[in-house]
């Protein structure tokens, strides 16, 4: 009851002009991000980390769950219009998606993909707001070891998540981890890892890494492609109009709505997972949808079921994704790691005394989620549904060389530091050296973001029986997470999932 | 962040021979300055050490894989990096200058070069200054103006 009338409290705050503001603002910047390939909502938020400084932190959050779910949706715009999906989480939506847009229909594909976003955003952003206040009782039961292991079977989650080479997320996250070491030790106060350097005395900032990790290195990345051009092809030019984008009842009912609330149940339940993320949860959605349908010989030629299933999975997601880190501080995807950086730089720690006492500054994000998914989404589309396509003709030079200066003085702007600034070259330099050799620079971002708390719950746990690492045994709550750890790594490491062979080839072709 | 980049340079064993000698300094520097263990449980650099040995078993392992796939040819990268480098040259220069030149003047001749870099296609030399000018004016409304940062200013004036 406590926590329903904080929600209720969270839409009153919306409801004020800043909030409006930023919320509309981000939704936006959010659309904008996800529909230009290359850009992602999680770069969006990075560029606006330093910002945040300057914001306040209620509006801060409203305007990063703004860009998120508007991220998650704007995807489908580029995936339906030229089949380049703006984000890996509308992948599926690109195989329909296209499909329609090549028989003429591309504005129902967009539709679909909006009402789909919309239920899920929905869906995604009213469970969160039942089951955070439920997870954080939880999160009161589990003590240092059981809190180690959490962490542990988080990050090794996480990499089994990126779909990656396992070594290679390993490497990743233990960078990460390392990077994170230098400075002041987490239980004594003595320098760790300076190599002689006053500076590293008060360790790595998180901004310089973040901006680093998404932005400079999209930017040296994007580099690389300058010479590439979007091509359009024959059919994407059709001409969209408003009244096109409304589906019909009787499409509606051929999806069912039992497809809409399954689908944005399995995208909660996925984005609750730690560093699964958005193309997870569409991807799982879509194959079951694939499975249980009526009609599935029409998924990969046009199947507004498979659009609807994917974009109400990857937009539900955006709430489970809030649980983990809200709850235990950490994150369910690259997004809501950034927006755990724009809670820890704003001195907020996740965790039950976050909700007992500061719930009033998270709850309008809540109602930022919400909203954005019921009122924004079908807005957008409604208005600047037609302009969609022009998005990805914009002037690359311009827009990347915009972002560069967003991103350089933003790494100066956190602590008015030439040294930090130089960091997020530094740290551009080595996530894209990373990302050329398919290393998951997420993970690193993640080791630097939960190792410190990692090693603090791994030392007291040890302080606790004088140095005997069977508590991590012995206590109930630990012993859970590692049998958890041991079953994903067996299932999804030693013997790796295969997907199904016709959505395989579907991504293939 | 969508689309996976090409692997190039024998980046496969070169990065991680990099990261390998990166970790072992780390490890010299945790044993040199720190004691492992303290009264009898972990100390300050027993968990250093402890990832640095993780993470050498990782380097490892995927060296050996990457040595076991022969016959796979990479692609020469030296032409691929030449754009990547020349953004990390400026962007470094600019870094450097952005005190001493002040915000607008590094900023501008920043976005001007990059313009260059990333082939920005105007009709005239004069639109690019145009448009350097322009992107600079609107990131300084944006943190000067908007979020109220101070930003560095050459003689205090520009």
């Amino acid at each position: 009851m406590e926590s329903l009338t904080g929600v209720l409290d969270g839409f009153a705050v919306l409801a004020t002009p800043a909030s409006i503001i930023a919320m509309v603002l981000g939704f936006l910047i959010g659309t904008f991000f996800a529909a230009v390939p290359g850009l992602t909502s999680a770069l969006a938020i990075a560029l606006l980390l330093p910002l945040t400084y300057s914001l306040d932190v209620t509006v801060a959050l409203v305007m990063c769950a703004a860009i998120f779910m508007a991220g998650m949706y704007a995807g489908s715009i580029t995936a339906t219009t030229i089949n380049i999906p703006g984000a890996p989480a509308n992948m599926m939506t690109s195989i329909e998606g296209y499909a329609l847009m090549k028989k003429g229909l591309g504005a129902k594909a967009l539709g679909h993909a909006a009402l789909g976003s919309m239920v899920g955003g929905v869906i995604g952003a009213l469970l969160l707001m039942f089951v955070a206040p439920i997870m954080v009782k939880v999160a009161l039961l589990i003590r240092t070891p059981g809190k180690f292991s959490l962490i542990l079977f988080a990050l090794i989650v996480i990499v089994i998540a990126q779909r990656k080479s396992f070594a290679k997320g390993t490497i990743a996250t233990v960078l990460g981890v390392m990077i994170a070491t230098v400075g002041i030790d987490v239980m004594e106060p003595v320098a760790r890892f300076t190599f002689g350097f006053e500076m590293f005395v008060e360790g790595i900032d998180m901004m310089p890494l973040i901006i680093g990790t998404f932005a400079i290195s999209e930017l040296l990345i994007q580099s690389e492609r300058n010479h590439q051009k979007v091509v359009i092809v024959d059919g994407a030019h059709a001409k969209i109009r408003r009244r096109d984008f409304l589906p019909t009842l009787a499409e509606i009912r051929e999806i069912g709505l039992f497809t809409y609330l399954k689908s944005s149940f399995i995208g909660f339940l996925i984005g609750v997972l730690p560093g699964a993320g958005g193309s997870m949860a569409a991807f799982v959605s879509y194959a079951e949808a694939m499975r249980a349908s009526k009609r599935p010989e029409k998924f990969g030629d046009g199947s507004i079921e498979g659009i609807a299933a994917a974009e109400s999975a990857n937009n539900s997601m955006c709430g489970g994704a809030f649980v983990p880190m809200l709850t235990f501080g950490i994150p369910g995807d690259p997004t809501t790691a950034i927006v755990l950086g724009v809670l820890v730089i704003n001195g907020l720690q996740p965790g039950p005394m976050l909700f007992a006492n500061q719930f009033d500054l998270i709850a309008p994000m809540f109602a930022s989620l919400f909203v954005s998914a019921l009122v924004l989404i079908p807005l957008t589309l409604f208005v600047l549904g037609p302009y969609f396509i022009k998005i990805v003709t914009i002037n690359k030079a311009v827009l990347y060389s915009g972002i560069a200066v967003v991103a350089v003085v933003g790494g100066y702007v956190a602590t008015f530091s030439i040294f930090q600034m130089s960091l997020t070259l530094v740290f551009g330099v080595i996530a894209y050296f990373l990302r050329k050799q398919d290393y998951p620079t997420v993970s690193m971002l993640l080791g630097f973001i939960l190792g410190p708390d990692l090693e603090l719950y791994f030392r007291r746990g040890l302080s606790l029986e004088d140095g005997n690492p069977m508590i991590f045994l012995t206590s109930p709550d630990s012993l859970v997470f590692l049998v958890l750890t041991v079953v994903f790594f067996y299932f999804f490491v030693i013997r790796k999932p295969k997907a199904p062979v016709l959505i395989k080839g579907k991504i293939g072709g | 962040m969508n689309e996976k980049p090409k692997a190039g340079l024998g980046g496969e064993v070169v990065l991680p021979a990099i990261l390998i000698v990166v970790t072992v300094l780390y490890l010299i520097e945790g044993m040199r300055t720190l004691r492992p263990f303290q009264e009898g449980t972990a100390g300050p650099s027993f968990f250093p050490i402890v990832i640095s040995v993780i993470m050498i078993v990782a380097l490892v392992s995927v060296m050996w894989s990457a040595w076991r796939r022969t016959g796979r040819k990479e692609k020469s990268a030296a032409a691929a990096l030449a754009e990547p480098l020349k953004v990390v040259l400026l962007t470094a220069a600019y870094i450097a200058l952005f005190r001493p030149a002040g915000y607008f003047v590094s900023t501008a001749l920043y976005v001007l070069a990059l313009l260059y870099v990333f082939r920005f296609k105007a009709r005239h030399a004069w639109v690019n200054l145009v448009w350097a000018v322009v992107i600079s004016g609107a990131c300084f409304v944006l943190f000067s103006e908007v979020f109220r940062i101070r930003l560095p200013k050459l003689g205090g004036i520009i």
